[in-house]
């Protein structure tokens, strides 16, 4: 396969022009009270963003969602070394993760309106809760699967303590810790927008409910496809930053 | 660590949880949020108010089929997304942005789509699941480490035989990571789709979430993380079943 | 407008393939077509809705017409179901069937499911005294979501008494477990909950009700019966939305004259915990409130124009709806409710 063809910079755009293809195809079927075509939807992009309510609302929207993502991965990723580095409290804790992991945000929500309140506090804590578990088990899964021989070998060269950690375990772990970091921002992105759904409605959250309440289908498309952009922009940033911090890990194809 | 020493761990790390509920619950009260020993206390009257076990069983079933069949696609395409550059580079746009729409904004759709029934609810739990089984997996096709390739291909082994024998195992953490965190993502999914039309158990989560009394509602919620520690336990035992060596590899053995 | 008309099987069919579309689905395959409807219906089953949804699973077969009845958390959702094909009669709040109805949906209301509500507006009385009180800057409104019901509900009452509207802060909190959660820990001073909610929140500190619906409109609307117009067109359909309708004073009239009907109904279809441990005599209580207080099932369906037309300016200035105006005589169909009234006499 012709490397020119297979880039992501060819590939993507024509993806995505199928996609619209098969969009448009669908909306002529479907009502208009539940759909809308891409013309309809781009249209209205375009205007949100030239009278620039879309951009202040994604910049709203994206505070709460940095701040919720940081809180996670700065929590996730030295707990999950931790706990993946000790058999005990590997063993003490995990049946409570799976256990808390398994009950949906939208059960939650009433809870975290008593403790949290419904504004910013409550946002980032609902980011915080819906990416944390995903970082934090990919975090756990890397510590764990790191090759016993490889720590064998360490011992053997007397590295202990921080430096172990520095040049064997984090190193090792790092392709799960990017997978997590990944898997964490995707999460992120779309507990920006189930905050704002749940709690007090602003930003992008309080535009989607806004055109949905006025079943302008168009407009609440457009928010939603500004929302998937901005989390495939996103995943895409961590990729790169994969690219960049552990170079070394090899990302081969057949 | 002996089989004594580990269950003794887990119970000590449940007991501490429970402790921190109690605590809490006393602290809040019963319409807020109630304490361990009155979820408990009330648990009988729940089940029987809500039939909660023959909902959860009816759930179940659903959850089951869902998740399988978002494993084994997401599992398929997954691997061959990261082994091909054409199906990264066509599919990747559509896969992040998917991976970050809500569940519940399809569920809309879905409803028009499939009606309420069966279908709706498998077709749910499989939308849910099926992208993290997928970009877990796909990470881990991408990370076979090349030299183990070319190693096997040195050998003289056939692709099909590189495949079961060097890349299968190379990804068995990355599809168990996937098929974890996809099982929370799928118990999640059901509870949602079921409240939104107050059927099976997300109908009883929903109904309990009625009552001022939060004795019913954390019942509800305690069964769930049961469920899903329950079915992390199975999918472990599962995994052991089907690849005792790898345990033997990881420094931690269950 | 769209002329487009997806039933629910031309969208598997072109989506998910011919053989997933046979016999799969939520609704069971009738007999006899003519004779079933599929209802969309909202969330919990209170003491209030009971004697019209008894009305209608159970008094309407009677009368010769099946009804698969399918429940919705939100009713967005409920309304999306029935314009989309899925269903065919919806019961939901007026406020967002007329917004639909401005920004293009084609849907018609027939009828009352009740009317009235149980709502109150219960207010922290630490904090709020009175109507004006909601303007204070520490004051915050739950609502369940912007311009629906519950927010217009008490926005109709604070204009009647005078007040600043864009002094008042407003919180979308969601379901009433959650705002009733919300207002005990404090978060919102004033929300609306259903009477009943009232003895058990006062419990827990100094609560007092501060709007009770119908005293302060005349009448409340909150729950309608509504279809696709160019589903009622149908003269077959009409006999359907007719024997609905039917079905549903008759179950009025008779939770009207006899309790033992009432509480029948309850027991079945009341989604509350305590249905089967209530007490007869607070039963009784809820019945006489509802019933001869208030007069939630009104005999003759009480459904008229001027009543939508009596709330449009709360409506409007809870900007729940557009500014545009709005057809009610297009909107509203008064033929179905006065055709089931001649043949029940």
């Amino acid at each position: 396969m012709r490397a020119s063809l297979t880039r992501p910079l060819v590939l993507y755009p024509v993806s995505i022009v199928l996609g619209l293809g098969v969009w448009e195809a669908l909306a002529r079927v479907i009502p208009k009270a539940l759909f809308a075509p891409p013309s309809a939807v781009l249209g209205r992009l375009a205007a949100m963003t030239a009278d620039g309510s879309l951009p202040a609302a994604l910049l709203g929207s994206v505070q709460h969602m940095l701040v919720g993502y940081l809180l996670a991965v700065l929590l996730a990723i030295p707990v999950g070394i931790i706990v993946g580095r000790s058999t005990a409290i590997a063993t003490a804790v995990e049946p409570i993760l799976n256990a808390v992991y398994a009950i949906p945000p939208v059960a939650f929500a009433p809870f975290f309106v008593i403790w949290f309140g419904l504004y910013f506090e409550a946002r980032v804590a609902l980011v915080f809760a819906m990416c944390f578990f995903e970082i934090l088990i990919n975090v756990l899964q890397g510590v764990r699967n790191i090759d016993r021989g490889l720590l064998d070998a360490a011992r053997s060269l007397d590295l202990t303590g921080f430096a172990l950690y520095r040049k064997v375990v984090i190193p090792a772990a790092s392709p799960f810790i990017f997978t997590g970091l990944r898997v964490g921002i995707g999460r992120a992105v779309n507990a920006m927008i189930t905050a704002e759904l749940f709690f007090s409605a602003v930003y992008l959250g309080q535009m989607l409910k806004t055109s949905s309440n006025a079943f302008d289908i168009a407009s609440t498309f457009a928010v939603i496809l500004v929302v998937s952009l901005f989390g495939l922009a996103c995943q895409e940033a961590m990729r790169l930053a994969e690219r960049f911090v552990i170079p070394w890990h090899h990302e081969s194809t057949a | 660590m002996s089989r004594g020493k580990a269950w003794a761990l887990r119970l000590a790390g449940i007991a501490v949880f429970v402790l921190a509920w109690e605590i809490a619950g006393r602290i809040f009260g019963d319409a807020l949020f109630a304490p361990f020993s009155a979820v408990i206390a009330g648990f009988p009257a729940t089940v029987r108010d809500y039939h909660l076990f023959a909902e959860l069983a009816g759930s179940l079933r659903q959850l089951l089929l869902g998740y399988l069949l978002g494993c084994i696609v997401g599992i398929v395409l997954g691997i061959m997304m990261g082994r091909s550059a054409l199906l990264d580079g066509l599919l990747q746009p559509w896969v992040s942005m998917m991976f970050v729409t809500s569940i519940a904004s399809l569920v809309p759709l879905f409803i028009i789509t499939f009606g309420f029934g069966l279908m709706f609810r498998v077709a749910i739990v499989f939308m849910a699941a099926v992208w993290y089984v997928l970009l877990v997996t796909y990470h881990g096709a991408r990370s076979v480490s090349p030299d183990l390739l070319q190693t096997a291909r040195a050998f003289e082994s056939s692709r099909v035989q590189t495949f079961f024998k060097v890349m299968l195992p190379a990804l068995y953490p990355y599809i168990l990571v996937g098929m974890r965190i996809g099982l929370a993502h799928a118990i999640r999914a059901m509870v949602i789709a079921e409240m939104y039309v107050i059927v099976g158990f997300g109908g009883v989560v929903y109904n309990a979430g009625v009552e001022i009394s939060t004795v019913s509602l954390l019942g509800a919620l305690l069964t769930i993380m049961l469920v899903g520690v329950a079915l992390n336990e199975a999918l472990k035992w599962f995994a052991q079943r089907t690849a005792p060596w790898y345990s033997e590899r990881q420094q931690l053995s269950n | 407008m769209s002329t487009q008309k997806m039933t629910r099987r031309a969208a598997m069919r072109l989506i998910a393939g011919a053989p997933l579309a046979a016999g799969v689905g939520g609704f069971p395959a009738a007999a006899h077509a003519a004779d079933t409807v599929k209802c969309i219906n909202l969330g919990f089953v209170l003491g209030i809705h009971c004697p019209p949804t008894f009305g209608i699973l159970d008094e309407c077969p009677k009368l010769g017409l099946q009804v698969e009845m399918q429940r919705f958390q939100r009713m967005r959702d409920a309304l999306q179901t029935v314009s989309g094909g899925t269903g065919d009669i919806g019961i939901s709040e007026p406020i967002m069937l007329l917004h639909s109805r401005q920004a293009g949906n084609d849907i018609v209301i027939f009828g009352n499911h009740y009317l009235h509500t149980t709502l109150v507006v219960v207010v922290n009385a630490d904090f709020v005294q009175n109507w004006k009180d909601l303007e204070k800057p520490d004051v915050t409104v739950g609502i369940n979501s912007q311009g629906d019901i519950t927010q217009v509900m008490t926005i109709g009452g604070f204009l009647k008494n005078g007040g600043d509207l864009a002094k008042v802060k407003w919180a979308d909190v969601g379901g009433s477990g959650t705002r009733v959660r919300a207002l005990l820990s404090k978060r919102v001073q004033a929300t609306q909950v259903h009477f009943d909610q009232v003895p058990e929140i006062q419990k827990s500190g100094n609560y007092k009700v501060l709007l009770v619906p119908h005293k302060e409109y005349d009448p409340w609307v909150n729950e309608v019966v509504f279809a696709r117009a160019d589903w009622l067109k149908d003269p077959a359909n009409r006999r359907k939305a007719v024997m609905f309708m039917k079905g549903i004073i008759i179950g009025s009239r008779k939770a009207n004259a006899d309790f033992a009907y009432y509480r029948n109904s309850f027991v079945k279809y009341a989604t509350l915990k305590e249905k089967d441990t209530m007490p007869e005599a607070e039963m009784r209580a809820h019945w006489s409130a509802l019933s001869r207080e208030i007069g939630v099932w009104p005999a003759d369906n009480g459904f008229r124009v001027s009543n939508l037309e009596k709330l449009l300016p709360y409506y409007r200035a809870a900007k729940a709806i557009d500014d545009k105006p709005i057809d009610l005589k297009a909107a509203t169909d008064l033929t179905i409710v006065a055709q089931a009234l001649k043949e029940l006499g």
